[in-house]
């Protein structure tokens, strides 16, 4: 159970409301993650940064396409 | 290597175990009921439905969550059965309830009224679970803890309730927010794996700042679970129920609230044509991949699921819970497990 908070709790919280909240910030969280990360005034850590990185460039370098192969492989 | 497959397997026989005992014991609760013999078989109906479920599904939340929390306090599970087994009526009367408010009744019921399975799921929510806690008062438990245990339950009733009725709401209203469906999956499964963390810690201590931290880690971990069961039930099979039942989900609403012009109003046909013929189903899945709704909901399900993990780490949970506790959250994830791509992640 090491190193289980990656991200500051305080940080994934402002995450979510902003990408509940914020058109804006949903778009460039897809678009450019970092520099959206930077004028909304996070400042990660280079582990939380890489965390965020990684899941989002996961996420949007497979085409919908691919998720919904692997949903479909895993539920159906 | 074969050290770690070894603790696998140790893991997955006592969660399985659990799934025996919970059982066992609302079989036995049942059981002993002074109720018409009748009366008694619609609730067996739905603990067999609930224990195929279980034996296919053995991380219900419901059984897991409390027992383990318990654990991860105390390093003993055991008391904590009576909670166990009042969370899984629990679970299994708002099961009962949604199947009955979306006329898609497991193949057990088929053969009885819908007032029947009504009065199932009222008795399964309103009445048992008080029972199993009552057991709690045979094994020596403080007055001031069942009261406590009982304001929690019924806390979380009244918002779980309050979830229902905004899932009702919604398909009425012209325009949901995405804002507004994060409140209902809040309400809806937020409040109920609240509840079944919370109610494991509120019996193993009374420390309110390992009470909260539960009661958050099984609220982000409930809505997570919720956005993966939303985006299931479009991507995972032929035919989704919501599209059936005009609900507004996460994916949905996104769509709606991305798309412009030409591409939104065929969308809004596609989903009242949805709810007459699962012919347009493949046609809403469509523009809800054009909208990126698939992976907006795999990111805000991860964001939750991460909230979660931040609060099961302050909880500070001993071994071997808190890794099984950690292990249960670990699959609430829409991206597939062990793939290469995801593994750093999740």
């Amino acid at each position: 159970m090491d190193n289980m908070e990656e991200i500051r709790l305080e940080a994934l919280r402002a995450l979510t409301i902003l990408a509940v909240h914020d058109e804006q910030f949903r778009r460039g969280m897809w678009d450019d993650l970092e520099g959206t990360l930077t004028r909304y005034g996070f400042a990660l850590n280079d582990q939380e940064l890489e965390q965020v990185r990684n899941f989002v460039f996961t996420v949007r370098d497979s085409l919908d396409e691919d998720l919904f192969a692997s949903l479909t492989a895993a539920y159906r | 290597m074969a050290n770690r497959s070894r603790k696998a397997d140790i893991e997955n026989e006592r969660v399985r175990e659990r799934v025996d005992s919970v059982f066992a014991s609302l079989d036995e609760l049942i059981t002993a009921l002074p109720v018409r013999k009748d009366h008694r078989q619609l609730l067996q109906i739905h603990l067999r439905v609930g224990k195929e479920r279980a034996e296919a599904w053995p991380e219900m939340s419901s059984i897991q969550l409390p027992l383990l929390v318990h654990a991860a306090i105390t390093d003993d599970e055991r008391p904590a059965l009576p909670v166990a087994g009042a969370c899984t009526l629990i679970y299994l009367g708002a099961d009962l309830f949604d199947s009955i408010l979306d006329h898609e009744l497991p193949p057990l019921w088929h053969a009885r009224d819908s007032s029947q399975a009504s009065l199932a799921a009222t008795t399964l929510l309103g009445a048992l679970p008080a029972f199993s806690i009552a057991r709690l008062q045979e094994r020596g438990t403080p007055p001031a803890r069942l009261w406590m245990l009982a304001n929690l339950f019924a806390d979380a009733g009244l918002k779980m309730g309050a979830g229902q009725y905004e899932d009702l709401l919604f398909p009425t209203l012209e325009d949901v927010s995405i804002g507004d469906c994060r409140t209902m999956a809040e309400h809806k499964s937020g409040a109920e794996y609240a509840l079944f963390a919370t109610s494991g810690a509120a019996l193993a201590t009374e420390d309110p700042s390992k009470i909260d931290a539960y009661a958050a880690f099984g609220s982000c971990f409930g809505i997570a679970q919720q956005l993966i069961n939303d985006a299931k039930d479009i991507w995972g099979h032929g035919c989704s129920r919501d599209l059936i039942n005009g609900k507004r989900t996460l994916p949905i609403v996104h769509a709606l609230s991305t798309l412009r012009g030409q591409q939104r109003e065929r969308l809004q046909n596609l989903l009242a044509a949805a709810r007459e013929s699962t012919e347009d189903h493949d046609g809403v899945r469509t523009l809800l991949k054009a909208a990126g709704s698939l992976r907006y909901t795999a990111l805000i399900a991860w964001l939750y699921q991460q909230q979660s993990r931040s609060y099961l780490a302050r909880a500070s949970p001993r071994e071997p819970a808190g890794r099984e506790l950690h292990t249960l959250l670990e699959q609430a994830s829409l991206l597939r497990q062990g793939s290469p791509s995801s593994s750093p992640l999740l």
